[in-house]
């Protein structure tokens, strides 16, 4: 168990003034059997108008926002104190074969699982192929233990592929993740989802944050963190287990969910649309402290 | 209706019509005769003789050519549109046909529309595991945003509308439901209009239903709806603009209903109300007709691409401050792979079986489905399960063994994505074709509205049937050709006599007022702009090339000089065109500069440039602007088209036939303009900027042509009044003394000159005044310097100006032109400014680029 406090500021700047914004912010951190979110605040400036919280379809909290004055920067804080219970599952020990799991998704009758099907099927982060479709095959195959395969599909996101911010930006498809073996949390968290689906397994899409180990003998740095972006996969019998695909890892109290989606576009931390404003930069400070 | 009628019925040119036998026909029954319903039709249309027929058939084309009804084709470069194309024999179906087929279409709709109410509420039908989570979970027509956007119990359909095909045996299928923007009401319409025009007395005389009861209900349902936030609701029609395949009946039905045509860039959500942007300010808008696809609808919480959208829309639904027809996510019930679900739904939701039965359609993500369209493949149409991923339709019978071997693999690797189709046989109607009437496989989309009582089909239909026999697709985009539907009233149905009693009923008088948007008032600005200027071009090139003709041996020509710096570009000096000595022009060197500024496309302000210009701005305004007045811009296009680029010598007769041509549209233009415009807000901002260009070519040729210190050429005076065809406005008044203060007195101060400077500057004061800001007792920059444009050609006079020494007139004649000129250019921006800064409206996603 851990409690954190989690700071994350995104300021926007513009080339011409934005004459009029809408925004929408998927930034409050879940509050479920795993973690629960006892503060959050939300601020922006210049001032927001009409700002509307409410629960999206995946059950996320989203909140709307307007900005109606003329404004040549956006800045909005969000700011959290999150206390997680859940521990990393020993995946060693869950030996379903991946097939039972399959055809059990697969069965039009099994209307118990027709939530985890919401996430079974292939999206437009998320696009089958046939080298992805291959790529997931190494691992979960026929009546591979699901616990193993998985394990073994993190382990080769390890070895095979760099993180590289150079590699990609919002938009890269799966398909080119795969190819050239580079990428963020969000690629290899796409590439991983569209890896079970092809295999017919259900898998959702974390945003959120991770608690990053200063190097030792440094202060942990102010701003330095990011937000992140992860892997859920359904088990039956076990439910949803969290998984790190950018740091080999099963989450335990290190990850704090934000939404789950069937892709990024689902749970797109700030998006917005605005009248004017040219050009912009962005820049983003993420600081997550235990207390 | 006699027997004698019945026998009539093949005593014409309709007599000679075989139907191919062994299937149903709907002109003729099996044993080939008239069904009784074509009485109507044989009447009117089988008595005309062939001159008649002809001269029925060139009006129909010039009516379409003239009121502009086109479709636009996408094609790989750009999109260009297509004239409408409408056979003129109708297809005949009696009212009890219609009404049965009102019954089971009604069933179909509220079926539809208790689907979507669960899919996107308690999706009850998920657990019921008969249908594929695929279908709804994949599918993107399914739209999350919209999940729980409805109250409960409200109808996601409205306006419902269905592709009808006939079998061989006479009954009706359902290929596809419409319900997304059910595109073709407006073209239905129209056609309707088209045979009004062309058969008068068949139209008004028989006793074929009339469709305006049904327009009628349609807005009073869109209407009712919109009440709900507010008691007089505004409506607007939200179209994807002129790009758009069907923009031109989304035109077409706005005009008609009364609504605002509005684009995205047209409206803003400000506090969760949708409001439109018009001259007068923001107003608030309760209602809109939806004719761009959900999706796109708005750009914060559906597909973020989309630039045709109003960011914030979604949720000011959610706020139940607008409300949409048909509301937003309805297209999921277009999936045509839930055509093979419908009956199952029909027997658990209505338990009813389906009245009317579907295009047999198998979703190949089923096991046995999909074997079965492995199987059949050679007698089957394999469409993509959602068209929204791309894909193409495989026609089963037409495919090489090496494209069917492909497919089949495909299926086999990704069997969700594909789903197989049975080919209809479909019955025949008689096509008027090369002089003949020909049996031709049709579709037919009908339409339908809901109100308290239920469903009600519009009586009537947009039959559509392809260019030639053994082409299946009957889309516009493929070259098909329409037909209007005329029900046939039965003599006893009361329902009927009813409904044709209406058929000259309008709708009541509107008297909400809206606001122009300011989008459209600056089309209109200029609009008003780009004709002035393309005729002060075309009488600067007349002038030049009358003088050049008449003078070609004078010994100098000095006097045209003035004229050719309008149009030569800044950069290029008119001394190395005339020579200093002989004063005479390098004819070679000229005639570059004047085809350059009327036929080069590679020229902005080239002439054909111009006319291009007139109609585009035209286009976006088309539906302000009167039929007559529209059909201007047709001849524009033609002008402009057929002259492009030419390589002519100015003496050839072609460019005085070019210049004559353009002058005339132009007048005729205005002068419909003049006669037919009402006297709003639109009319002030096409004059404003008419006043502000004419003036803008009279202060920029009178400074170029008073203030030179030589003594003046005379025959530049007489020059001055052609081109301002004010020659006999100078005659009457200065008789046939020429002087220069008397053409300045003419051109610039004389107030009852319609092309003076003067009559142009009091005209813009009159028409900035009536402007809302002004009407609201407002002021601002526009009023000073409208203030200050007549107060200063107010207090100068011909005499001030021409003053004897030259530097000191060069002097006075260069400030008043060009302050003039300067305050005239200031003008323009002060109104873009005030009136059209707020159109620009880019709206760009701003994802969250920084994660880890």
């Amino acid at each position: 168990m851990a409690t954190y406090r989690i700071d994350h500021k995104t300021t926007y700047t513009y080339s011409y003034p934005v004459t009029a914004s809408h925004h929408t912010a998927i930034l409050k951190p879940l509050s479920n059997e795993s973690q629960s979110c006892s503060r959050f605040s939300l601020e922006v400036s210049p001032e927001a108008a009409d700002l509307a919280e409410r629960m999206d379809y995946f059950g996320n909290t989203s909140h709307l926002f307007a900005v109606q004055e003329p404004h040549d920067a956006l800045v909005v804080e969000a700011s959290s104190i999150v206390t997680v219970t859940s521990e990393a599952v020993d995946l060693q020990k869950l030996d379903t074969p991946a097939s039972e799991i399959r055809e059990a998704l697969a069965d039009i009758k099994r209307t118990d699982l027709i939530e985890a099907k919401e996430f079974l099927y292939e999206t437009e982060n998320t696009r089958k192929s046939d080298e992805v479709t291959a790529f997931g095959a190494r691992f979960l195959a026929g009546d591979a233990p699901i616990g193993k395969g998985i394990l073994a599909l993190l382990q080769a996101f390890k070895d095979e592929f760099k993180f590289d911010p150079e590699a990609s930006d919002i938009y890269t498809p799966v398909e080119q993740t795969l190819s050239h073996k580079r990428g963020v949390c969000q690629d290899f968290a796409h590439l991983m989802i569209a890896a079970l689906r092809a295999q017919g397994l259900a898998a959702c899409y974390a945003s959120g944050y991770i608690l990053t180990m200063p190097p030792p003998g440094q202060p942990r740095l102010v701003g330095a963190d990011a937000s992140h972006a992860w892997v859920s996969v359904f088990i039956p019998n076990s439910g949803w287990v969290d998984v790190d695909p950018t740091n080999n890892l099963v989450c335990g109290d290190q990850h704090v969910a934000v939404a789950y989606g069937r892709d990024f576009s689902d749970v797109s931390m700030l998006s917005g649309a605005v009248t004017g404003g040219g050009e912009h930069t962005i820049s983003v400070e993420v600081t997550m402290q235990p207390i | 209706m006699t027997d004698a009628g019945q026998t009539n019925l093949l005593n014409n040119w309709m007599g000679g019509y075989a139907s191919p036998g062994g299937s149903y026909d709907e002109f003729l029954d099996e044993k080939g005769q008239p069904r009784p319903h074509w009485q109507s039709v044989s009447e009117h249309l089988g008595d005309l003789n062939q001159p008649r027929w002809e001269r029925r058939e060139r009006q129909l084309e010039r009516l379409i050519r003239d009121n502009g009804i086109t479709y636009n084709v996408y094609d790989a470069e750009d999109s260009s549109s297509r004239p409408w194309s409408m056979d003129m024999v109708p297809l005949a179906l009696p009212q009890k046909e219609m009404e049965s087929l009102e019954a089971s279409l009604g069933q179909r709709a509220h079926l539809l529309n208790l689907i979507l109410g669960d899919v996107y509420g308690r999706q009850t039908m998920l657990q019921g595991s008969k249908m594929h989570p695929y279908l709804v979970f994949s599918n993107p027509a399914f739209l999350r945003p919209c999940h729980g956007l409805l109250p409960p119990r409200q109808n996601h359909i409205q306006l419902y509308a269905a592709d009808l095909a006939r079998s061989p045996d006479g009954s009706w299928w359902v290929l596809s439901d419409r319900v997304e923007a059910a595109s073709g009401l407006g073209y239905a319409l129209e056609n309707r209009m088209l045979m009004s025009r062309i058969f008068p007395k068949a139209i008004w005389q028989s006793d074929i239903l009339s469709l305006q009861p049904f327009v009628q209900k349609f807005c009073q349902q869109i209407e009712s709806l919109a009440a709900t936030s507010s008691d007089q609701p505004n409506i607007a029609l939200l179209t994807a603009g002129p790009k758009n395949e069907t923009y031109f009946e989304q035109s077409f039905l706005a005009r008609n209903l009364g609504y605002t045509l509005a684009e995205g860039e047209d409206l803003t959500v400000r506090s969760n109300r949708l409001y439109m942007k018009t001259i007068g300010g923001v107003q608030q808008v309760h209602g809109l007709l939806r004719r761009v696809d959900s999706p796109w609808v708005d750009p914060l919480e559906l597909r973020n691409d989309s630039l045709l959208g109003v960011p914030g829309l979604v949720n000011t639904i959610r706020q139940r401050n607008v409300s949409l027809v048909n509301a937003l996510g309805s297209g999921f019930v277009e999936t045509p792979a839930l055509l093979a679900f419908l009956p199952w739904f029909c027997r658990n939701y209505l338990g009813e079986s389906l009245e009317l039965p579907s295009v047999a359609t198998w979703w190949c993500g089923q096991k046995h489905e999909r074997q079965y369209v492995l199987e059949n493949l050679d007698k089957l149409i394999v469409k993509p399960t959602f068209r929204q991923n791309g894909g193409a339709t495989h026609f089963g019978p037409r495919l090489s063994s090496k494209e069917k071997q492909a497919l089949i693999e495909q299926i086999n690797k990704y069997p969700e994505r594909y789903c197989g189709q049975e080919i209809l046989s479909q019955a025949t109607t008689p096509v008027f074709e090369n002089g003949q009437l020909q049996p031709r496989h049709f579709l037919m989309r009908v339409f339908m509205v809901a109100d308290e009582n239920g469903w009600n089909m519009m009586p009537g239909g947009l039959v559509r049937y392809p260019a030639s026999d053994d082409v299946m697709d009957v889309s516009m985009q493929r070259g098909g050709a329409s037909k209007d539907a005329w029900i046939i009233r039965e003599q006893d149905s009361e329902a009927g006599q009813r409904a044709v009693a209406h058929i000259h009923t309008e709708r009541p008088v509107r008297r909400t007022h809206t606001d122009l948007p300011s989008r459209t008032a600056d089309n209109l600005h200029w609009l008003g702009r780009y004709i002035e200027r393309a005729e002060s071009l075309a009488r600067l090139q007349r002038t030049i090339c009358n003088f050049l003709t008449e003078e070609l041996g004078s010994e100098t020509q000095r006097a045209i000089v003035p004229f050719l710096e309008q149009i030569i570009p800044p950069d290029e000096s008119i001394d190395s065109l005339l020579d200093p000595e002989t004063e005479r022009l390098e004819f070679a060197a000229v005639e570059p500069f004047l085809t350059r500024s009327l036929f080069s496309k590679a020229n902005p302000e080239s002439l054909i440039n111009n006319l291009h210009f007139i109609e585009r701005a035209g286009a976006k305004v088309k539906e302000r602007l009167s039929v007559d007045t529209w059909k201007r811009m047709q001849a524009f296009r033609e002008i402009g088209d057929s002259y492009e680029s030419k390589e002519l010598s100015i003496f050839d007769d072609e460019v005085s036939i070019f210049l004559d041509d353009t002058l005339e549209n132009l007048s005729i233009f205005v002068g419909n303009a003049y006669e037919n415009m009402t006297r709003s807000q639109g009319w002030a901002f096409l004059q404003i900027g008419r006043r502000i260009e004419r003036a803008l070519a009279i202060s920029s040729l009178l400074q170029a042509s008073y203030s030179v210190a030589k003594p003046f050429d005379e025959r530049l005076d007489s020059q001055l009044l052609y081109w301002a065809d004010s020659s006999i406005t100078y005659r009457r008044r200065y008789l046939n003394t020429m002087s220069s203060e008397s053409v300045l007195d003419v051109l610039c101060f004389d107030t009852t000159n319609p092309r003076s400077l003067v009559y142009q500057i009091s005209n813009l004061r009159e028409l900035l005044a009536t402007l809302p800001h002004a009407s609201k007792g407002l002021r601002n920059t526009i009023d000073t310097l409208s203030l200050q444009l007549f107060s200063r050609i107010g207090l100068t006079t011909p005499e001030s100006l021409m003053q004897q020494e030259p530097l000191a007139r060069m002097k006075s004649v260069h400030d008043f032109f060009g302050d003039t000129f300067k305050n005239l250019l200031d003008l323009g921006s002060a109104i873009q400014q005030h009136y059209f800064a707020h159109t620009t409206n880019a709206a760009t996603k701003k994802p969250n680029a920084t994660i880890g």
